[in-house]
């Protein structure tokens, strides 16, 4: 299968650099101690022994779920492209035989692969203190597919703008405060009045927030279906985002330089 | 040869690009923010030539005449503005088909398909998939390659810790790893030593003559010109201006002789036409013998020779120049 190279060679690439993967893994840890000790200390002076129906310890694997979430949901896709088209080396892959959203998805996942074996590893750890069955967690791992594949497609829309922004990096930011806003990094979005219930069903919600609640068994079979729904709509808005700014893009495209 | 036998045919072809001017100063720069001036540029005009299977050809011309923007139309980077790009009896470049690409070999000398942070062998190993090459025969190419290329030991080295010469020979490996039946070169040897340049010039030679595989390059440096190619395209300012061998562009330009003097003393101001060798060492065309102030008195030398193909082509572009 000539798209499993591109899986193998975006992990092997990941790993390369042992010292900066180990640096993301410390600075996540210490995200995830930062907002541990918030909630902590949130639990200790509200007296109550669960906020928005998450209890302390639900509240502890949640933090470090949806914080692991942010490392394997990367958005440095927009850059990468970004740069291809900055340098105009997009050129050596858009003349290849293969699909580049097929390549650029399985690449996609070989960059998050050790981060999926560290957050398969929280998961069977935090499933021992809840009480699914196969058939749910089977839904679960159904449900983080597509919301993986939907992220995927959200981000590949994003970084097609490259093809018009020379510089892109200033969408970091607000990416970033996107994933700890709406992706609930800091805190679970059901915590908000129900007026904004809505906002967990956008996609950074689903890929952070949705996909936390998920893996603790925190879900209801109703807001399953939701998610799916959800998930498989925004899918196809993307689908048809990327198909119309890549046929335009590709037309603006100079391949700059020689 | 008829028309349905060439490989590649460009038919009358333009293209044209909008860009930006940027004024300059404090107030240019917020008149930019608000109103950009946009002006229009005419790459290619009205080019036309068409490739036959196996043949060499060089793509030449001076800096922005417009090489490289006809090798990414023809690979199909760019769509025409005007005009028919044909390759493989019918097939529009620009469409992508994965017949076409699968076909064609492209290698820019400034932009590379290698990854950066692994050994060759792992982009090596996944061309291998994206072509289908099956694996003895992949195998057996790339030990040839390497082999032939003297890059065997680099092999499993992480390609930022090899040198220059080094990576365009893995670049040149992964262009070819399929055998494709037309191969685009831009810049081929740019930034690399004499000997690793006759190694690829061999090397490439070879190939052409084994694989009938057709090789269209563009190059400043006429070494690779001289070594390779049978026929040479010069393009300036987006026009055709030469098509044909290069002996026949050396016969048609090298009419002039060039002489080369050595003065006693130097010659200040320097004209336009008189070309600085070294100290008190000049250069210049014959028929511009009687233009220049070089008293008889002063020299010390005289040689007389005939133009090479770099004189040739800097005469020529220098005519250009004037004309523009």
């Amino acid at each position: 299968m000539k798209y499993l190279d591109s899986f193998r060679n975006a992990f092997y690439s990941t790993i390369a650099y042992r010292g900066n993967f180990l640096l993301r893994l410390v600075t996540i840890f210490l995200q995830i101690m930062v907002a541990v000790f918030m909630w902590q200390t949130v639990f200790r002076f509200s007296g109550k022994g669960d906020i928005a129906g998450i209890s302390r310890v639900q509240m502890t694997y949640y933090l470090i779920i949806v914080n692991l979430l942010s490392l394997i949901f990367s958005t440095s896709l927009i850059f990468k492209f970004s740069q291809l088209v900055r340098s105009g080396n997009l050129t050596i892959l858009i003349l290849r035989p293969v699909k580049l959203l097929i390549q650029a998805l399985f690449a996609y996942v070989g960059l998050s692969f050790p981060y999926l074996i560290i957050y398969g590893f929280v998961l069977v750890v935090s499933s021992e203190s809840s009480s699914r069955s196969f058939t749910e967690i089977l839904m679960t791992l159904g449900l983080f597919a597509i919301i993986y594949i939907t992220f995927f497609l959200l981000i590949t829309a994003m970084s097609l703008v490259s093809f018009w922004l020379i510089q892109v990096w200033p969408m970091r930011p607000v990416i970033n405060a996107l994933f700890m806003l709406l992706g609930g990094q800091a805190f679970p979005l059901q915590v908000l009045p129900s007026s904004f219930h809505w906002l967990e069903y956008t996609p950074f919600a689903l890929a952070g927030n949705q996909l936390a609640l998920l893996s603790l068994g925190k879900v209801s079979s109703v807001q399953m279906l939701l998610i799916f729904l959800s998930s498989i709509s925004w899918s196809l808005v993307f689908l048809v985002l990327i198909k119309g700014l890549w046929h335009k893009g590709i037309h603006a495209y100079e391949g700059v330089g020689s | 040869m008829t028309n349905s036998e060439k490989i590649l045919q460009v038919k009358r072809i333009s293209f044209s690009y909008m860009t930006y001017e940027k004024s300059s100063g404090f107030l240019g720069s917020l008149h930019d923010f608000v109103h950009r001036r946009k002006r229009l540029i005419h790459a290619i005009r009205d080019v036309s030539f068409s490739i036959n299977p196996g043949e060499i050809v060089g793509l030449l011309g001076p800096n922005g005449a417009g090489k490289t923007t006809l090798i990414k139309i023809m690979t199909g980077i760019l769509p025409v503005s005007e005009g028919k790009v044909e390759a493989f009896y019918g097939i529009n470049p620009f469409e992508k088909s994965p017949d076409y690409l699968k076909r064609i070999g492209v290698m820019f000398g400034q932009k590379s398909q290698l990854i950066w942070d692994l050994p060759p062998i792992d982009t090596l190993t996944m061309l291998r998939e994206i072509y289908q090459i099956p694996k003895p025969v992949f195998e057996k190419r790339l030990s040839f390659f390497t082999e032939q290329l003297a890059v065997s030991k680099q092999l499993h080295i992480p390609v930022r810790k090899l040198s220059l010469g080094q990576r365009i020979k893995f670049e040149l490996i992964c262009a070819i790893i399929h055998y494709p039946e037309i191969l685009f070169l831009d810049e081929p040897t740019i930034g690399i030593d004499v000997s690793s340049q006759a190694n690829i010039y061999r090397f490439l030679r070879e190939i052409n003559k084994e694989r009938k595989m057709t090789i269209i390059l563009t190059s400043h440096n006429t070494k690779d010109i001289v070594a390779l190619v049978q026929r040479v395209i010069i393009v300036a300012a987006g026009e055709k201006i030469f098509d044909g061998t290069p002996n026949t562009l050396i016969s048609e330009h090298a009419s002039q002789q060039v002489i080369e003097v050595t003065t006693d003393t130097p010659i200040v101001p320097l004209p336009i036409n008189l070309i600085e060798l070294g100290d008190c060492h000049y250069q210049f065309r014959s028929h511009d013998a009687t233009q220049l102030p070089i008293a008889l008195a002063h020299v010390l030398s005289l040689k007389r020779r005939d133009g090479d193909l770099d004189e040739i082509l800097v005469g020529l572009f220098s005519k250009l120049e004037g004309k523009k």
